[in-house]
């Protein structure tokens, strides 16, 4: 992972066996990333340099950080210019005293904090009184990357995996909601509390697939319902919506 | 650890707040919701609240197929809902066959306008009878999907337009040219109109300055397109023999299609193309199509000297055209591709073409000049699939003679 401000070096290599033209892109201290041309095309500034054919031995002054993702090919390169601006930063406080620092954009995924901060209640530290700090610092993780992931705040960020045909989220939000039903529960109230779109509706989908194909004995069971009926009143019930016990 | 011992057998799902239990309850479906009623005496009316109802076919069981009394099991749901319903209705579909009492859907309706409904759809089911839609779901502030099916559609005086509705979807519908040409004018952010079968009109009247993609299936005398300009997919089947009367002097296609700048895609069926071809049909329309990347005939009677021109006219106004797609009606004994007497034509290269696919030529000469043609100029195209139907399909021998302007051009052609 290169320093905030690095110079890159572009260098166009044509692979001899391989149609699909590849560049190296070189950071300021020497680690060198071979990429597809059209991968490093992502990048307008890489472009432009490309298009120009300028690129044998320039130089460049960018604040450029990458991070190599995975083992494979896939690259992140994103520009931010760090030294004119500086990101706003907001603090979460959850309900059992801990801060959380957060890039004030990412907080703004809940909608009730973004409210707070339009309204210029903030003061720079948001008390949450009802999310727990194991909870918020999950919820954070979360808006996190699904901040990343929309590359609002950035002018041309771009993530790509190379090999990968699913949607990358997709997965992540599976591995996300793998936890005990309590703390399910527990982001599920977060979610709602905080006005957090995208989290509640995973989560209560996940509830709702924990339903799904269940006789209600065994809805009972997974969730501890204690069935409070007579027999006469479930008699009752049951009559009242023959259809769908049928 | 024992405190998370007894943490972990809390029931947490029965307490929830009730929008949140909503939003889980929704995504499974409605026979199954329902049958939380017999969870705990908390969940017995739960499901009346949901805000999506979804009525279809998996919602009775397999026996029952009386179309009669699978109403009567609706209307046991409806009135519970009825009974029991606190808050806003969000969404309601009815998808399944029975056969609906006339007062009860009404009633229904006129409760789930009052709950703010925001979709509304009511897809076939058996009913011959049409039934009159109460007028209040035309001043449903919220209302953004709205497909209908069998009703008398009359608009109350008072109808000022449904500010949200984007997706209109009419079948098996009553209603009078003025009364659609109203409702549809005043609909500000309408994206989709889908018409099918719709009784009453003689004439469309479409103005709509959002409009983005539009649907016909139905009979109707004339068609008039107009202030349409985010038009961008159009698909029009006429289901009769279009009747000649002298519409004016102007060609039906220039006056119809010819206006439609920002078109992308034109999908044109069988008797709307001989629709299009009366009066004068020119080499080339006024103006240029610039936009038109897709053509798709069906059912294209190119036994008819007139509907082949409005192919090439078409043809010849297209220059960004990637995809051209014909299929030749089975009623064809013999076409009619005389396309060397457009001069327009002759000269003319597809620099955008891609792909093109033709179905139901009887391989006669003229066809085969046809694609010899296309081939010839068409420098960017991909793939060319021919379907011949019935007798010999056209020999390799023949298509090797074709020079196709295309390097990389894919020929395939099959036998149906």
């Amino acid at each position: 992972m290169a320093s905030s401000s690095t110079s890159v070096v572009v260098s166009n290599k044509e692979k001899e066996n391989k149609n699909t033209k590849k560049v190296t892109l070189k950071s300021s201290d020497g680690e060198s990333f071979e990429v597809d041309e059209s991968v490093a095309m992502e990048s307008q500034t890489i472009k432009h340099i490309i298009e120009d054919g300028h690129y044998s031995s320039l130089a460049l002054s960018l604040s450029v950080k990458t991070t190599m993702a995975s083992s494979s090919t896939s690259v992140v390169v994103s520009n931010k210019e760090k030294e004119n601006k500086n990101t706003k930063k907001v603090t979460l406080k959850s309900s059992d005293g801990e801060s959380f620092e957060v890039d004030e954009s990412v907080a703004m995924e809940s909608q009730t904090i973004k409210h707070i901060i339009e309204d210029g209640c903030a003061n720079n530290e948001i008390p949450l009184p009802n999310v727990t700090s194991g909870i918020l610092s999950r919820v954070i993780e979360y808006c996190k990357k699904h901040k990343e992931a929309a590359g609002e705040s950035e002018p041309s960020v771009t993530s790509y995996t190379s090999n990968s045909t699913t949607n990358p989220l997709t997965e992540w939000d599976t591995e996300f909601v793998k936890v005990d039903q309590n703390t399910l529960f527990d982001l599920i109230l977060a979610a709602n509390y905080l006005d957090i779109k995208g989290l509640l509706d995973l989560t209560c989908k996940t509830v709702a697939d924990m339903m799904k194909g269940k006789t209600p004995q065994e809805i009972r069971e997974t969730f501890h319902i204690k069935n409070d009926y007579t027999p006469e009143e479930e008699a009752e019930v049951r009559k009242e919506n023959q259809w769908a016990f049928e | 650890m024992a405190e998370m011992k007894r943490c972990t057998n809390i029931d947490r799902i029965s307490n929830l707040p009730w929008d949140v239990l909503d939003t889980i309850l929704v995504h499974i479906p409605l026979k199954e919701a329902v049958r939380t009623s017999i969870l705990s005496s908390k969940w017995r009316y739960k499901w009346t609240g949901l805000s999506r109802f979804n009525i279809d076919d998996k919602c009775f069981p397999s026996y029952l197929s009386d179309k009669v009394l699978r109403w009567k099991v609706i209307l046991k749901i409806i009135h519970q809902v009825q009974s029991n319903h606190g808050g806003p209705v969000e969404k309601f579909r009815l998808a399944a066959y029975c056969m609906p009492n006339h007062c009860d859907l009404d009633q229904w309706i006129w409760f789930l306008t009052d709950k703010g409904i925001k979709e509304l759809i009511l897809k076939e089911f058996d009913s011959i009878k049409r039934f009159k839609l109460p007028p209040e779901v035309f001043s449903c502030p919220q209302l953004s999907c709205l497909e209908l099916y069998g009703c008398i559609i009359m608009l109350s005086p008072t109808f000022r337009g449904l500010n949200s509705l984007i997706s209109l979807n009419l079948s098996h519908i009553y209603i009078s040219c003025d009364t659609l040409e109203s409702l549809i004018a005043n609909c500000p952010v309408l994206e989709r109109l889908t018409l099918i079968n719709i009784d009453h009109s003689t004439v469309f009247k479409i103005s709509n300055l959002n409009l983005k993609y539009l649907k016909i299936d139905s009979k109707f005398e004339d068609i008039c397109l107009k202030s349409v300009p985010l038009l961008s997919t159009v698909d029009i089947r006429l289901r009769v023999k279009p009747r000649h009367s002298d519409q004016g002097k102007a060609c039906n296609l220039v006056r119809v299609i010819g206006c439609l700048y920002s078109i992308n895609k034109l999908i044109l069926s069988s008797n709307f193309l001989e629709f299009l071809a009366y009066n004068d049909v020119p080499e080339r329309l006024p103006a240029m199509l610039n936009h038109l990347l897709t053509l798709d005939l069906r059912d294209a009677r190119l036994d008819s000297s007139k509907v082949v021109k409005v192919l090439l006219s078409i043809l010849c106004s297209s220059p960004s055209l990637e995809e051209l797609i014909i299929s030749v009606s089975p009623l064809c004994r013999y076409t009619f591709l005389d396309f060397q007497r457009s001069e327009c034509l002759v000269g003319l290269y597809f620099n955008k073409l891609k792909v093109v696919k033709i179905r139901g030529l009887l391989s006669t000469n003229h066809e085969c000049e046809f694609i010899k043609f296309i081939l010839a100029h068409s420098p960017v195209l991909e793939t060319i699939t021919i379907v011949t139907y019935g007798g010999e399909i056209i020999p390799n021998s023949v298509l090797l003679q074709f020079e196709p302007a295309s390097e990389h051009v894919k020929v395939i052609s099959l036998r149906s």
